[in-house]
């Protein structure tokens, strides 16, 4: 009974839901985590480039902060000037001058 | 560039509920960029033109306006221009004459010559096979600065390089072979000028002068005939030396108080003329043989309907009248006359050592200049020895 409790503990993550098969076979297999398409992937050039892959969609956008759903969470990004030079589903390019990128619980 | 071919527009999304909006696009798997918000709360996006129809329909349920700000685009230009046919026509041509015509050499530049004329280059390149008009591929550039260089002696090396629709070809020429002398004829050396030798040095031959000696031009400066008093055979060499010599060039020229100058005799008559676009086309027939045109303030009216211009003026009679000259004026018009000349008489190589400069104000008006100028120069002159051969 004990370790049929501590089982259930170990497989609960982010909002209690339980993770997927498809983490669980690239964890299996050595594979990056990113390649599931839920895990956001972030690539920063320099403090004026960003790149933000396997986003859910915007949630809020102006010239000083971008707000992305992801899989893990609110990703926010604070900064000046910004510009969506690309905007794709899944995938968004990001121009201007960055000074923070924090993920909202 | 593909978005420029395949047309984009640029759009203004306006009102609550851009953000989904956008999340509506990206799922329906429309790309967006240069997504930016504007001041007054709006965002601009760019977009490809087909795509913009499919909007209407991600719209519905949202409070958001859209407006297009700009096409960009061959399709939308197609459309600008498509009832404008000959324009399209023109423009087709233009590209096609500017394709065809890039591909050829219109324009011949030849550089570095000085003796050899052009027209002797442009010979050799026609003769290779290229004229004005012929194709740019096919002609080896270096093949053909060798052949050019066989066409006249004087080209030491030439080298043809294209640029563009321009030739360009570089010409080094070859010095000229100096002529040699015969050293085994006696000569003198003689002055060819007046002056005060300042040195003097016979490589063959003997001295004839020292330092400081006056020469007149001819005298004999370094003697070819070497033969000792009382030989039996006269003994002649190729004299040959440096002689320097310090030589005067002397100018002068004097003026007369009054000097004969175009003026306006006091006669005159209206002068009015008509212009279009520069062009005129009525003026007044004018009788003096030379006159000076005087126009009135505001008489040139301009800024009409036509590229019209009317003048309106006097024209005055010049004749010629002797002008009485101010004596300062005409001493250093004087000077400076008498200098110019004193200058164009010295030679290139000469050194100049001093220049005095003279000047005299006659009791009529008259004024005098002179100008000396003394130089060092090298006046040594080969000249062949006369002489009988004694039986």
């Amino acid at each position: 009974m004990a370790a049929k409790k501590h089982k259930a503990t170990k497989l609960r993550t982010y909002k209690g839901r339980k993770p997927k098969l498809k983490s669980m076979l690239l964890e299996a297999m050595d594979l990056p985590v990113e390649t599931d398409a839920l895990t956001p992937k972030i690539t920063m050039v320099g403090k004026s480039k960003l790149l933000i892959e396997n986003h859910n969609g915007v949630l809020q956008y102006n010239s000083n902060l971008v707000r992305f759903l992801s899989h893990d969470g609110t990703l926010e990004i604070k900064g000046s000037c910004f510009i969506l030079k690309q905007l794709a589903n899944g995938r968004a390019y990001i121009n201007g001058v960055i000074e923070c990128i924090s993920y909202l619980e | 560039m593909w978005n420029s071919i395949f047309g984009y527009v640029i759009i203004r999304l306006d009102g609550m509920g851009i953000e989904r909006f956008l999340n509506r696009i990206l799922k329906a798997g429309i790309p967006v960029w240069n997504v930016y918000r504007l001041e007054c709360g709006s965002v601009n996006a760019e977009m490809r033109a087909k795509d913009f129809l499919k909007l209407r329909e991600l719209k519905r349920g949202l409070s958001c306006r859209i407006h297009i700000v700009k096409r960009h685009g061959l399709p939308f230009l197609y459309a600008k221009f498509r009832f404008r046919k000959l324009l399209i026509f023109g423009a087709a041509v233009s590209f096609t004459l500017v394709v065809v015509f890039q591909a050829r050499i219109w324009l011949f530049r030849v550089e570095g010559i000085s003796q050899v004329p052009e027209a002797v280059i442009m010979r050799a390149i026609a003769s290779e096979g290229v004229r004005a008009g012929a194709a740019r591929t096919g002609i080896e550039t270096a093949a053909l600065g060798q052949a050019i260089r066989t066409y006249d002696r004087r080209i030491a090396w030439a080298g043809v390089k294209l640029d563009g629709i321009i030739m360009r070809i570089k010409v080094v020429e070859a010095e000229p072979i100096p002529l040699q002398q015969d050293k085994s004829a006696p000569v003198n050396v003689v002055a060819k000028k007046d002056g005060i030798i300042e040195r003097i040095t016979a490589l063959s031959g003997k001295a004839n002068v020292k330092q400081g000696a006056a020469v007149r031009a001819g005298d004999v400066l370094i003697n070819g005939d070497i033969t000792r008093e009382g030989a039996l055979e006269r003994l002649m060499v190729h004299a040959e030396g440096d002689v320097s010599a310090q030589v005067w060039y002397r100018a002068v020229l004097n003026l007369p108080p009054t000097q004969k100058q175009l003026a306006r005799s006091g006669k005159y008559q209206p002068f009015r003329a008509i212009l279009i676009a520069g062009c005129p086309v009525y003026k007044t027939p004018v009788a003096y043989a030379s006159h000076e045109l005087e126009f009135q303030n505001g008489a040139i009216v301009r800024g009409l309907v036509l590229p019209l211009c009317l003048i309106k003026g006097s024209c005055y009679e010049l004749t010629l009248q002797d002008i009485e000259r101010e004596p300062d004026e005409l001493l250093a018009e004087a000077l400076f006359y008498a200098e110019l000349d004193a200058i164009e008489r010295v030679p290139k190589e000469a050194s100049v050592l001093k220049k005095v400069s003279e000047t005299e104000i006659f009791e009529t008006g008259a004024v005098s200049a002179a100008v000396t100028i003394c130089t060092l120069e090298d006046i040594g002159l080969t000249k062949a020895i006369d002489y009988i051969i004694e039986d």
